[in-house]
């Protein structure tokens, strides 16, 4: 149907309440129900769960877990956002596969990243090879503690915020670029334009990374530096206690909502402007700084991902092993790439309505949700899980717990709130007299939807597409908890084979898993790219 | 056309959930394991073989420190849907039970298994046992100088050398809640504080306190005889020494297995218990990497499993280390630091 036609239809026509409050309700009853239903349940016990919460240690780990997610959230942020500008601004040299680079360490979950630097950095590492047992000494120190707590996380994090900047980069209409150009050189149309209009993104990176910092638990405590979680971890593993976990993750809550308000105040100002004409962003060149740049960026990604990934590879047998694991694993592999897609798309659908809703609302309602949504996110996965169980455990609903639809209905409660921020970062780039114009002319409010911002957000739908399927494809906590019996994801088998398989399978299932996220990342690419050129050719 | 689509797709779903449950028809039994997945899975394939009835797991993972499986029962308990708890250390069952989360089930096949390895009620039955051993590295010490004692743990000459597994979580628990039995909790709150200022390494989990050790980033650490034969099997520059055999002897921790109280499937359950414990079984996972020592008298193992009747084994009544764990639970969380 064409524009003119679509003016035709009567204004009427303009109901968005149906499709946005239909996908509230699905983000609300996968995750806020269950998980506001245990945590009343957990609250009759607060007097004795919450006692011992109170104590000089707590103090201490409280104190560690917000160091800890402070730092990694700053270097986070600073990395990404030079990353992210590096590889969507500039013409810096083999920028795509620098890209590609930089996002491996998103796919794999952080512990296994700690392993392979264990195999660099531990007393008899490859420092200790290349400098002898007294540098080895000193890198095995740096590494179990803060340092080495901060490096791993900070690694392996990077790739989200660099990725939220790119998504918001590439939302910015290129002619406000080009007006600035007029006066400006571009290092300052990068700084007094392009890094105001990607601060809520960047805002973003840094809050989803603080919130995840403050949640996990493996790789501190693998690198002996205690924080918070391990008290939440302590309470499930130990003591087999649900009410006194959720209690005791209360304050981590409280913390998440310490970041929030941070953000909040310094990072999140809307940016609206003009709708964009043109989808190509504008390239500064590098000039001078093209060879420094190129160099500072291919030493980062050689030494954060390289080494690693080579760590594991050293400890990975032949092809004929990998045909071994491969064949292990092949329903698990069939299993996460699926649910992963099927989690993506349904968390994209519903992301794109709630973050409308979110960002075309009025500031209270606004933070309201926002607020709500986050600490959905922010809830411990083993958390989130045990109030799935015990909501949907329960006759006439059981079909769904015993099946692969309680991994879906576990990955939308999750993930769905950081995908609702990162498209609204996106949708705020869309200026709503653009919305508003399509309504006088009459034009339903779905079609609005469907014709005027999905193609106008269509690169950072795809991103947001991309970064949840990787999230979902990488989740193991919640699947852990709740996936169903004879069902494995691919982090699950390579977990449940750490313990007493033998490290050659580990990493090559790791490896594998790396390959499998790439080759899947690859294809939706070639995918979108193949339909943005058949587009543009009709 | 668009009717005929959703037409078309409501039949297809329709016929994808009539399939499923068509498979689901078939006997079943579902089994929720914390015993490592590389031996548990094949003994189940095994089973589902020769019984026919398909076996659905759940296993746990290292990262939930062989423990989430147990939660998972916890959580599940108003409509349970596990049949069969296979749990590779009897605490973690004990704790179930104590919940009330088991039902009595005396297997034909746990006859001659020694009771001590049984609970009395029925609620668990042990078979193919660990033992708590030391795993030293060669390189960095002499076999001569070898640890040989839980108390070599707060002895000077290891300050900062030694390992140990996380107290809260997996089989040091149990050996833990074993020491309170043998020592009363007051002497084992001082050795637990001489642990400390001594530099123990406290590690996640004992199968990186064995990687730990094989790489040489500990002298010598605390794990299980699986981790242990692990590593001598890759031939990790590593020993073994079961500990205080000339003392309180060492722990000797068998799998347990027990059916779940209000198990969707309990006669297919009882076949997978009776199972489990049998000879075979014990056999098989002797003759694994696990190198687990049967409880069945004269099953056949290899060189390099020790018979249980070979060690001198630490006097516990495991049905009482639940009561024990409890009560030094909260001492465990301050000691660790996660409290």
């Amino acid at each position: 149907m064409e524009w003119y036609q679509l003016s035709t239809r009567r204004s009427s026509r303009w109901r968005p309440t149906p499709w946005l409050a239909g996908s509230l309700l699905v983000v609300l009853i996968a995750g806020a129900l269950p998980l506001a239903w245990l945590t009343i349940v957990a609250l009759g016990d607060i007097a004795s769960s919450g006692a011992g919460l109170i104590s000089s240690r707590t103090a201490v780990l409280f104190g560690n877990t917000v160091r800890l997610g402070i730092v990694v959230a700053v270097l986070v942020g600073v990395l990404g956002t030079t990353f992210g500008v590096l590889s969507t601004k500039t013409d810096l040299p083999g920028r795509r596969v620098l890209l590609a680079l930089l996002t491996f360490p998103l796919f794999l979950p952080p512990y296994i990243l700690a392993l392979g630097w264990f195999t660099v950095l531990g007393r008899h590492g490859l420092v200790a090879v290349v400098g002898g047992a007294a540098a080895g000494l000193w890198a095995s120190d740096m590494f179990f503690g803060l340092g080495g707590a901060v490096l791993v996380l900070t690694i392996a994090y990077t790739p989200i915020a660099m990725h939220l900047v790119r998504i918001a980069l590439r939302s910015i209409d290129p002619t406000i670029e080009e007006s600035a150009r007029l006066r400006f050189r571009w290092p300052r149309v990068l700084w007094r334009i392009d890094l105001p209009l990607v601060a809520p993104a960047i805002g973003l990176g840094m809050l989803v990374t603080f919130i995840l910092v403050v949640g996990e638990f493996g790789v501190p405590a693998y690198l002996r530096y205690p924080v918070f979680s391990g008290a939440v971890f302590t309470e499930f593993a130990a003591s087999l206690n649900i009410r006194a976990a959720v209690v005791v993750s209360i304050p981590l809550m409280l913390l998440v909502l310490a970041g929030l308000g941070a953000e909040r105040c310094w990072l999140r100002t809307p940016a609206q402007f003009l709708g964009r004409v043109r989808l190509t962003p504008l390239v500064a060149p590098l000039g001078a700084w093209r060879l420094p740049a190129a160099l500072g960026g291919w030493a980062y990604a050689a030494v954060t991902v390289v080494v690693p990934l080579a760590g594991l590879e050293r400890e990975a047998g032949g092809a004929a092993s990998y045909l071994a694991a491969l064949r292990g694993a092949a329903s698990s592999i069939v299993v996460s790439v699926w649910t992963a897609a099927v989690a993506a798309t349904i968390v994209l659908a519903a992301a794109l309505m709630v973050s409308y809703l979110v960002e075309r609302t009025g500031s209270t309602r606004r933070n309201t949700l926002d607020t709500a949504l986050l600490l959905l996110f922010a809830a411990p996965g083993t958390v989130l899980g045990v109030s799935l169980i015990l909501l949907w455990n329960r006759p006439g609903l059981t079909g769904i717990y015993t099946s692969v639809v309680i991994l879906l209905i576990a990955y939308v409660a999750h993930y769905t709130p950081v995908a609702v921020r990162a498209v609204g970062v996106a949708l705020q780039s869309v200026a709503p007299a653009v919305e508003q114009a399509a309504r006088l002319a009459g034009v339903p409010w779905i079609t609005m939807i469907r014709r005027i911002l999905v193609p106008s957000l269509a690169p950072a739908l795809a991103g947001v597409w991309g970064l949840t399927f990787v999230l979902c494809l990488r989740d193991l906590d919640l699947a852990m908890t709740v996936h169903p019996p004879g069902v494995e994801t691919l982090p699950i088998r390579i977990y449940t084979l750490m313990a007493n398989s033998s490290s050659s399978v580990t990493a090559e299932l790791a490896l594998l898993m790396v390959a499998l996220t790439l080759a899947v990342m690859l294809v939706g690419g070639a995918a979108v790219a193949v339909a943005r050129r058949v587009s543009a050719w009709s | 056309m668009l009717k005929r689509q959703r037409a078309g797709l409501i039949g297809l779903i329709v016929a994808v959930l009539a399939a499923a449950a068509c498979l689901r028809s078939s006997p079943e039994v579902v089994v929720y394991t914390s015993e490592d997945q590389v031996f548990s899975e094949p003994v189940l394939k095994d089973f589902e073989k020769t019984s026919g009835i398909m076996v659905r797991a759940i296993y746990d993972t290292e990262e939930t420190k062989s423990t989430g499986v147990a939660l998972r029962i916890v959580a599940e308990r108003d409509r349970p849907q596990a049949d069969v708890f296979w749990a590779n250390e009897p605490l973690r069952t004990v704790m179930l039970q104590r919940q009330g989360l088991l039902e009595s089930y005396r297997s034909p096949s746990a006859d001659d298994i020694p009771t001590q390895y049984r609970d009395p009620d029925g609620h668990w039955t042990g078979f193919s046992a660990r033992a708590r051993v030391i795993l030293y590295n060669t390189n960095e010490v002499k076999a001569g100088e070898a640890p040989s004692s839980v108390r070599d743990l707060v002895d000077p000459r290891w300050k900062g050398r030694a390992g140990l597994p996380n107290p809260l979580f997996g089989t040091t628990t149990t050996q833990v809640a074993a020491l309170v039995a043998l020592w009363g909790e007051p002497a084992t709150r001082t050795f637990l504080d001489g642990i400390k200022a001594n530099g123990v390494k406290l590690v996640t989990s004992n199968g990186e306190a064995k990687d730990l050790v094989a790489s040489g980033e500990l002298a010598w650490a605390f794990t299980d005889t699986d981790d242990a034969s692990e590593a001598l099997e890759q031939h990790k520059p590593v020993a073994v020494v079961y500990p205080d055999q000339t003392g309180i002897g060492t722990l000797v921790m068998p799998n347990a297995a027990a059916l779940v109280k209000g198990a969707p499937h309990p006669e297919a359950a009882r076949k997978l218990i009776d199972y489990l414990l049998s000879r075979q079984v014990e056999e098989r996972l002797a003759k694994s990497t696990a190198a687990q020592m049967p409880l069945h008298p004269n099953v056949p193992v290899p060189p390099n499993v020790r018979s249980v009747s070979t060690i001198k084994d630490m006097a516990v009544t495991y049905s009482t280390l639940g009561k024990t764990i409890d009560e030094i639970l909260p001492y465990l969380k301050q000691w660790s630091g996660t409290s």
